[in-house]
């Protein structure tokens, strides 16, 4: 059965990076849409001037608010795309069937990423983001940062430890900073309309952008999923393994979406 | 060990430098510099093509390159299809600061032509599959056109893999058009650089015989020949990384035998 996918990228990408999985999923049948998020890809936006995730999220809640009522669709979410995805099954939890994390960062209801301690404290003591991590500041030194970015030579390690020299001169080329003052806002989300659509969440054990000590917290914490799923990879895995990435988010969907407009329990 | 050499990439029209990942990738790999500007409007350049307001406008960003070029340094300046146009440009205005000038299926006009003059022709057959905006208003000429998307990726993305069809087709964006990108050619300026064209003899966006036509009115000092699509970059990259170091071997001196063929 053919479903509709909308894939939500991480912090400093773009729909295109998502350009392996839409050719994948659209030979197997499958309507992919992926989106930029403002600032990010080829939205024109400068990322330096967006503080709120009513901005960030503009292109995707957009996008929803079109979808007309009664289609439903699979999310995909990635990396930072998880604080995205959980404003969009708040406001949308009746266009989602089914939301597939892969390595993405989901935080408590009403506590920002920013101020979730220990959370923070996990992504970003000790690991290769926080090494190489740069900020701008277009807003006055005395300001907070306005984005992050990290240096070319470092996004091998930072993102891309499983990715080939093609694919890291490609993201090289095509990565913009993320706007990081969105960070500190809180998303609220409820029972009553996230919690109505099921997730999955795929965790990465060798990830060196998101700690898995961080995605264990997560998983441990931010539930519940149906089911989680660990690979041995980093990242960025669903690059290098685009295929068996492909059957298992189609194969999840088979499980997880029992007709339309049925939610599995 | 050969010496790192600057290679200077210029995309075409409705790409952007995302289309050079993979000689990029090669060239770093094989030790040497690597400079893919996004045109303006192209690739993830935050100005609409309809807000391009002249062809220096569009080339500023490779301009950004050339004046950041140290004292002594010199590139080697590569251009695919309507890259070539930008080419000349900084060919005329920065020839000291080029070793050679590649011109990669590339448009390669005459003095003083400008595309207008020769696109009609050139894409003869599929100017009924290109669409048009109006960014001035209804009753003036257009201000960006692009491929409809099955042409274009016929086209563009012939003998391509999925995956960078798919790429590329996410990534087109409409084109500037602009009336002031003819370039003078003087003797001490773009004369004085030498010219290599590569063809792409299966190319279905800038057919064999203009390609053909655009060597015979403005001779290149060398002319190769990749069988492939247009997109040789995408679709022959490890042949035209071949052919790069083969030419940037015979035109930058005293380089000799030092490249690194790898």
């Amino acid at each position: 059965m053919g479903h509709h996918f909308v894939l939500i990228h991480g912090g400093m990408h773009g729909a295109w990076s998502w350009f392996k999985l839409v050719d994948r999923l659209q030979k197997a049948g499958h309507k992919v849409t992926p989106i930029d998020l403002a600032g990010a890809g080829q939205h024109p936006a400068d990322p330096n001037t967006i503080t709120t995730f009513e901005e960030y999220n503009k292109p995707a809640n957009n996008w929803f608010a079109s979808l007309p009522e009664g289609e439903k669709v699979v999310l995909v979410a990635h990396s930072m795309g998880g604080l995205t995805t959980l404003q969009l099954m708040e406001s949308f939890s009746s266009k989602i069937c089914l939301t597939i994390f892969v390595a993405a960062v989901i935080t408590a209801s009403d506590l920002s990423l920013f101020d979730n301690s220990l959370l923070w404290k996990l992504m970003y003591t000790d690991c290769a983001v926080a090494r190489y991590q740069v900020s701008h500041f277009t807003d006055g030194a005395q300001n907070p940062p306005t984005s992050i970015y990290f240096p070319t030579p470092s996004l091998k390690e930072v993102f891309y430890s499983d990715c080939d020299s093609e694919d890291i001169a490609l993201c090289s080329i095509l990565v913009r900073p993320f706007p990081c003052r969105v960070l500190k806002r809180p998303i609220t989300y409820s029972k009553e309309k996230y919690g109505q659509v099921p997730s999955v969440y795929i965790r990465y054990s060798k990830d060196t952008t998101l700690p898995p000590r961080a995605q264990e917290h997560i998983v441990k914490n931010y539930g519940p999923f149906k089911e989680i799923i660990e690979i041995d990879g980093g990242h960025f895995n669903h690059w290098p393994k685009v295929d068996d990435f492909t059957k298992l988010v189609t194969d999840l969907a088979e499980k997880y979406i029992k007709g339309e407009g049925s939610l599995s329990t | 060990m050969g010496r790192t050499q600057h290679f200077v990439l210029v995309h075409g029209a409705q790409h952007g430098a995302w289309c050079w990942y993979k000689t990029k990738a090669l060239l770093e790999s094989a030790g040497h510099r690597v400079s893919a500007p996004d045109l303006t409007s192209a690739g993830i350049s935050a100005v609409n093509a309809d807000d391009v307001k002249s062809f220096d406008h569009y080339n500023q960003p490779l301009y950004d390159v050339f004046e950041s070029l140290g004292e002594t340094e010199k590139v080697i300046l590569v251009g695919h299809s309507y890259g070539g146009v930008p080419v000349a440009r900084v060919t005329e205005l920065y020839s000291r600061k080029i070793h050679v000038a590649v011109y990669i299926a590339g448009c390669m006009l005459c003095t003083e032509q400008p595309m207008s003059e020769v696109w009609p022709q050139v894409f003869d057959e599929f100017v009924n599959d290109m669409r048009f905006n109006f960014g001035r208003g209804a009753g003036t000429s257009p201000t960006s056109g692009w491929i409809v998307e099955e042409t274009a990726r016929r086209t563009y993305f012939g003998s391509c893999s999925p995956k960078d069809v798919q790429l590329g087709m996410m990534l087109l964006r409409p084109s500037p058009f602009m009336s002031d990108d003819a370039t003078t050619f003087t003797e001490k300026g773009y004369h004085s650089v030498p010219r290599v064209y590569i063809k792409a003899s299966l190319d279905l966006c800038l057919k064999p015989k203009f390609q053909d036509l655009f060597i015979q009115r403005n001779r290149p000092q060398e002319v190769r020949s990749i069988e492939a699509g247009h997109a040789l970059q995408l679709c022959a990259a490890k042949e035209l990384h071949r052919h790069l170091l083969q030419i940037a071997a015979a035109h930058v001196p005293d380089h000799g035998d030092e490249i690194q063929f790898s």
